[in-house]
This record gives C-alpha cells, structure tokens and sequence, in this order.
C-alpha cells in the first residue's frame, strides 16, 4: 500500500444518523451525501414483479421512486444509525448498513488496471461499542466476497475525525449531526469515559420550526422536510439573550424581517409581526429549557427525551454548555483547561448563516452562543472554534487519516486503530 | 444545457511532494508554510486552515517514509485556477516534482467532456457510473476521471519542474480548458 495508491485509492465513510457521506480521495474536498436510510419495498405485488425491478433494499438518490403507502414508511423505511448505535441483532438495520456501504463504493469504483481495493476509513459515532465495529468489518469482508473493492479498512470515531481534519490532539469536539450531538473530550484519542451524548441535533430544530411554520399558517407546508429545512436555515436565528432578544423582536419586528423564497415556486414566507420567532429555532438547538417552549410541547412538539441505548444515557434537554461542562469535568484536572482551551464545532447542526450587522448584540454566531453559555456557568477561558464546512469535516478526517496511517500498522482491537488487510 | 448561464465549479483537492531532508517535521513544516506566504498572498488562519488570496490550504501534513525522507501532503479547496499555479510552481521552486489531484465539482455537460477526453486518448475506459481517460495535453499527460452522477470531475497529473507550470501546461490552465470544454467558468 505505497502512497501513490493511497492518493489515488483512499476512502472515507462517515456514517452519520441521518446522512451517510462517502467518496474516494479524488472528491476533493466534498463527499457524495445520501440520507442514511433504506427502504424495504415490498415485492409481492404484480406491478413489481411484471414491470419493476425487484430489489431487497433501496438506498440512495431512488429511494423516493420506490416509497409506498405512508403506513408502510415506518415498518419498511429504516434509518440504521438514528441513535449512532445500531442493536447487534437488528439484521435489517444491518443490510441497510451493508447496502449502503456497497453503494458509495460502487460509486467510485475504477477502471484502473492497479485498483486492487480502496483503503476504505469508516466513522462511527464516538459511543458506538466494540460489537459495531465487528460488524462493520464483516460487512465489508462480505461485499469483497462478491467483488473485490477492499484492500484495507480501519474504523475511527467521528470527533477523533474532526480532531484528525482540523490537527488538533487535544480538544473538546462537539459533533452535531441531524439525530444527536456528542460531546466529546480528546487527548491524543477519544476519552470514552467523558463522553456526554445529547439526543438532540439538526432534526429537533426542524421539528419546532415546522411548528412555527404551522402557527403561520404553513400547515400544508411543514409537513415537507426538504421544505422545513430551507426555511429553518433561512429564518433561524441565535439569540445572544434569549428573552432580550424576543423583547426587542417583539417591540420591532421590522427590524428583523427577513423574506424568504422557496426557488421554482410562488411560494414566499413572511413572519409579519412574528419575527421573534426566529430565535425560537436558535435557541433551541442549544438550550430548549426556556419557558417559551412548554406551550410548544404541549401543543405537539416532540419534547427531546432522554433515552437509554446500552450503557449510555442520552440526555434531551441538557443545554450544550452543561453538557461541555460534564464532558470535561470526567477528565482529570490537569487536563480541563486544555479541552476548554480548544472546542472544535462540527456537524451540519452548526450550520448557521452569520446574522447581518444590524442585529449584532440581539443574534450571534454557534461558536459566540457556547461561549455565553460557557461564561453564565463561570466557564471563561475558552477558545471556541468553528470548523470549515462542518457537515464535511468527519469525512474530510477520515481521507486525511486513511492517507497518513502507515501500511504496516495492523488493527488492534485494544487500541482500536490500524488497518485489517483484506489481502 | 443553458449554455448562456456558465457553470460555476468549486475546485479543491491534493498536491503531493517528496522532501528530502535532516530537519525535523516541525521545521520542515513550518518552512512549506513560509514557502506558500512568500508566494502566495496569505489572509489569514482559521481552525487549523490556511485562507489564502484564491483559495484555501486546509491541511498540510508531512509522513514519513521508510527510507527516512518525507512526503508532504497539501490539500486544498475553493481554489481558483492562479493559484492552483502559485501551489505547484512554488513547491517545484524548492522540491522536485509533484503530484496533483485535483477535483471540480459542478454541472457541466459531461458528454462534451467525454467526446474530447476520448479524441485522441491512450486509454479510455467507461463504466455504468464513471468514465476515465488517459491523455496527452500538450506535452502533459493527464489522467482524468469523470463521475457525472455525482457532477464530479477529477484531474491527475505530474509536474517536474517549474517549466512545467507555465502556460499552456499549467494545472490552472488545464482546469480551466476542461471546465470550458464542459461549458463552465472557474
């Protein structure tokens, strides 16, 4: 494995609880991104069998040619990661796994004469356990059973990636992705024991927008997600305060109008006098224990639960300052300030639009919202960064890895890194 | 295709280099980067990125290799196509040769492209999802690989020396021919 093939054969594969982002190392700078989802048509119909191409399992960009009735999305329509474990029993879970892995690599594959495999690097999420990455190694010893398209796998934690993108050994990496967020303390290699998980991420925040879309009179409309999420990203705000924030919006709310237009159709959103509401989406996602959002729970918006996968609890609710706190606190001493010294924010649920110049004091950006709920729980010397493009910075970490580990570094399972040869 | 609307492309990628040297990692490190100030105008730093004037550095790592010398690695992204030629002539100043893959990514018309890449070609070869050639450019020899489901173009190409990166060879230039060739604009 020289580096001449490495350059050409690298492989990243960031299995993340809603999207799954692959591709080889001549993407550049940007993977190919399907949800990571699989759909189990059913077969047994004559339109399937007289006109269709019967398949097992659909992933991928043909996913919503194959949906059936609404009743069978929640049986058949499965999202393996949606917590960032996987049961080790839940075999369709698994084939989605598998399928999904085949396609990316289907994808990319070659016509080169010297392709002998990809040196394939797969991110899982930090709290995944051992089991998962057995299993993510017999998968991919099955699809090269069939076809050759692996060399050699190695598997990494999603913040240790981000770590590994940005060249940072010690550091806190919070990782928020559409299903969760992790938050998790580094030194040279994830601390297992620190990690705190939040069941909360980018798709909470769709929710209670959906909702205030709803108040609007969106109904229709905020029931289409692809919807919901241009208009979360067009009209979410950060709120610095978030009570001053709403009191000024509430008392002006033509100063934070902001039009937004669905492109290729008539339709256009306008918060009139509803413009506070904009920092309802905001502060959401980093701290939803204001009281304002009671009366969203109780009209119907999904309240963040904590849940129990394994031995870990997920919290809902916990804010993400209290979260980075509990994080670093499971660290020694010595070693706090450094993880406060170098937070590194990751994951599409930090991608937020600068607020214009008018609104400074009022909206902020993430990095500038830890650092205030950092500093309300007496936390100051902070160094809070945001990475570049954070939804790619998993995958980038795991090119960049599958690069620079050298070919005779043979997996260990009590270290959990190096290569397993699938020669 | 709307030919009247050009497609725009985002260009990002690797140069790759081998060094041969007693410094440290750390010093040989830190003299790339000066490399790239002198010859690039440099912004800025930010997460461990390099901004630059036409695009970004955002990781340069140095590995050893058994016989002791190193390899440098310098991925890149939103690059423009001046400094794609500032990248590589600057490293070709100082170092022997390099290696450069380099992506962009855009809608182009991709059968355009194929016609050219397959005019003339050493080596052409075409999957279900991707096609590939091997070809003369100038006195260049290229390989590109096309993904069109993906909008994905990627060039692979050696530079020897600084002669190399002169008009018309230049990697900015090559990029450039191709992003044309599929109606596009850097």
């Amino acid at each position: 494995m020289s580096l001449d093939y490495k350059q050409k054969y690298s492989f990243g594969a960031d299995y993340g609880t809603s999207y799954f982002k692959f591709g080889s190392i001549l993407c550049g700078e940007e993977p190919k991104m399907i949800e990571n989802r699989g759909y189990f048509p059913r077969n047994d119909n004559i339109m399937h069998n007289a006109f269709g191409e019967t398949k097992d399992i659909v992933v991928g960009d043909e996913v919503p040619l194959y949906l059936q009735a609404k009743e069978d999305l929640t049986e058949n329509l499965i999202y393996p990661m949606k917590n960032g474990i996987i049961e080790k029993n839940n075999s369709r879970a698994w084939d989605v796994v598998k399928t999904i892995s085949l396609y990316g690599l289907e994808a990319f594959e070659p016509t080169d004469n010297d392709f002998e495999g990809f040196n394939i690097v797969a991110s899982l999420s930090s709290i995944a356990p051992r089991y998962m990455y057995e299993k993510i190694f017999q998968i991919y010893k099955e699809i090269n059973k069939k076809r050759k398209l692996i060399k050699a796998a190695t598997v990494i934690s999603q913040p240790l990636s981000v770590a590994i993108a940005h060249k940072v050994t010690t550091c806190t990496v919070i990782e928020s992705g559409h299903g969760n967020t992790q938050v998790c303390p580094i030194s040279h290699y994830p601390i297992r024991n620190a990690i705190v998980p939040i069941n909360r991420g980018g798709g909470d925040a769709n929710s209670i927008t959906a909702e205030i879309l709803k108040d609007l009179g969106y109904s229709d409309l905020a029931r289409e997600e692809a919807f919901v999420l241009r208009a979360k990203e067009k009209l979410g705000l950060i709120p610095v305060d978030f009570e001053k924030s709403v009191a000024k919006a509430k008392k002006h709310p033509k100063k934070f109008k902001n039009k937004f237009k669905i492109p290729g159709t008539r339709i256009v959103v306008e918060l009139e006098e509803n413009t506070w509401t904009r920092f309802l989406i905001g502060e959401y996602v980093f701290d939803p224990n204001h009281e304002l959002f009671t009366s969203y729970f109780k009209r119907g918006l999904p309240k963040p639960k904590d849940i129990r996968i394994g031995d870990l609890l997920f919290k809902g609710m916990l804010d993400f300052g209290e979260a980075i706190i509990e994080a670093v606190e499971r660290c020694p001493v010595e070693l706090q300030p450094h993880l406060y010294r170098n937070i590194l924010l990751s994951g599409g649920n930090f991608c937020w639009e600068q607020p214009s110049i008018q609104l400074k004091g009022l909206a902020t950006s993430a990095n500038s919202k830890i650092k205030l709920l950092l500093r309300k729980k007496g936390i100051t010397n902070v160094n809070i960064s945001m990475t570049n493009e954070p939804q790619y910075s998993v995958w980038r970490g795991t090119i960049i890895y599958g690069y620079a580990v050298p070919e005779n570094y043979n997996w260990s399972w009590d270290q959990l890194e190096g290569w397993i040869s699938f020669d | 295709m709307n030919q009247s609307k050009k497609i725009k492309s985002i260009i990002s990628g690797q140069v790759i280099f081998n060094i041969v040297t007693k410094e440290s990692k750390l010093i040989q490190f830190e003299n790339i980067l000066e490399l790239f100030k002198q010859n690039l105008k440099f912004l800025r730093k930010k997460t461990g990125a390099y901004i630059f004037s036409g695009g970004i550095i955002s990781n340069l790592d140095l590995i050893e290799n058994n016989n002791g010398s190193l390899t440098a690695s310098i991925r890149f992204n939103k690059a423009k196509p001046f400094f794609l030629d500032n990248l590589t002539s600057a490293t070709l100043s100082n170092f022997n040769k390099n290696s450069l893959s380099c992506s962009m990514k855009g809608n182009f018309d991709f059968d355009r492209i194929k016609n050219y890449l397959k005019d003339g070609s050493d080596w052409f070869e075409e999957t279900k999802k991707s096609y590939s050639a091997k070809k003369r450019y100038d006195k260049k020899k290229i390989h590109v690989t096309v993904y069109p489901g993906m909008a994905l173009l990627n060039l692979m190409c050696e530079f020897n020396d600084k002669e190399d990166t002169l008009d018309p060879n230049s990697p900015g230039r090559i990029i450039k021919n191709l992003s044309r060739i599929g109606g596009g604009t850097t």
